[in-house]
């Protein structure tokens, strides 16, 4: 019955149907897996590498993604609340980088003052594994993907973890098996995906075009 | 039947709905179309899950109706084929909601069956 459709959760629908295709997910699982064996082998550039593969990742959503669920041009209204979901990142983001720029010229000229110390003993893995996790939460309410929700806690717990097992030099196995756990989840979403719109025949795509 | 009987009243509220919209088919059309500000034509068959054919014909109807336009876009250097609702089509499908809800609200609550 026409009156019982609600537009707003319409709109919602097709944005989020946007998310589903399980490609974010292993970009981010991605993410993880770097940080984690950078952590366990010490290779740091194995991280700058995972980063690399975003784009491989868009290359992918404009070959797959699209052309399977079509071209569409969200609402004024749709694209504000994106650019500035996306502003908010990039904030969080540049905030991180510069924390660490300071952390690093403290720790390189050892003007690390003693709380500072302490902190990063104990502290440093929670709070990064935070910061990363506070930005998936956010995807996750910008987005309105409830899983996300779920990687953003894995990711807090894995950092904690790590933390706590720093001592045993296993810092990077806890996140490591969160990194897996997000990867096959993102596999499974997106063999689903691949599954459920299939390309559209060619004289659809010639057609429309 | 008397003139402005409830009866004659009831016919025509009902004849006010646009019965183009009122297609389960084309009311999924334009009603995915208003949430967006354009999409193709593949997004409508994922969407709506008609078949080619059957979205077709209904989209020519509301292009004949001036409620669809159908243009051509460049996305990146592939020309696509982009629909979107004209004004007359917003508007129509505005006044669908208005003219349904009205319909309805007026409905009474509970039909006793004897």
């Amino acid at each position: 019955m026409p009156m019982d459709v609600n537009l707003k959760e319409i709109e919602q629908k097709v944005f989020r149907s946007y998310f589903h295709d399980g490609l974010w997910d292993i970009y981010g699982a991605l993410i993880l897996l770097g940080l984690g064996l950078a952590i366990v082998s010490g290779l740091d550039y194995l991280i700058a590498v995972v980063a690399a593969l975003a784009v491989v990742l868009l290359l992918f959503r404009q070959r797959i993604v699209k052309p399977r669920l079509g071209y569409v041009k969200f609402s004024p209204e749709r694209q504000t609340k994106t650019k500035k979901a996306t502003l908010i990142a990039m904030i969080t983001l540049t905030f991180t980088a510069l924390l660490g720029v300071v952390f690093f010229v403290l720790f390189s000229t050892n003007s690390v003052p003693g709380w500072l110390d302490i902190w990063m003993k104990n502290y440093f893995f929670a709070t990064f594994g935070g910061i990363q996790a506070l930005l998936v939460a956010v995807a996750a309410y910008v987005v309105g993907v409830w899983r996300y929700y779920i990687y953003a806690a894995l990711v807090f717990i894995s950092y904690v973890i790590g933390g706590m097992l720093r001592s045993n030099d296993m810092e990077g196995i806890p996140i490591l098996i969160a990194g897996s756990i997000i990867l096959i989840s993102g596999a499974v979403i997106l063999t689903r995906f691949l599954r459920k719109y299939p390309l559209p025949p060619k004289e659809i795509d010639s057609a429309s075009r | 039947m008397p003139p402005g009987s409830e009866r004659d009243r009831e016919a025509k509220l009902s004849t006010n709905v646009d019965r183009l919209i009122h297609e389960p088919a084309r009311f999924n059309i334009m009603a995915y179309l208003f949430v967006v500000q354009s999409a193709d034509f593949t997004f409508l068959l994922t969407q709506t899950g008609l078949t080619w054919g059957n979205l077709s014909s209904h989209i020519n109807k509301l292009e004949t109706a001036g409620y669809v336009a159908v243009e051509k876009e460049f996305i990146g250097k592939k020309p696509h084929t982009m629909l979107h609702l004209t004004n007359k089509g917003r508007l129509a499908f505005d006044e669908y909601r208005n003219s349904m809800k009205q319909v309805l609200e007026n409905l009474p609550n509970q039909l006793r069956l004897k």
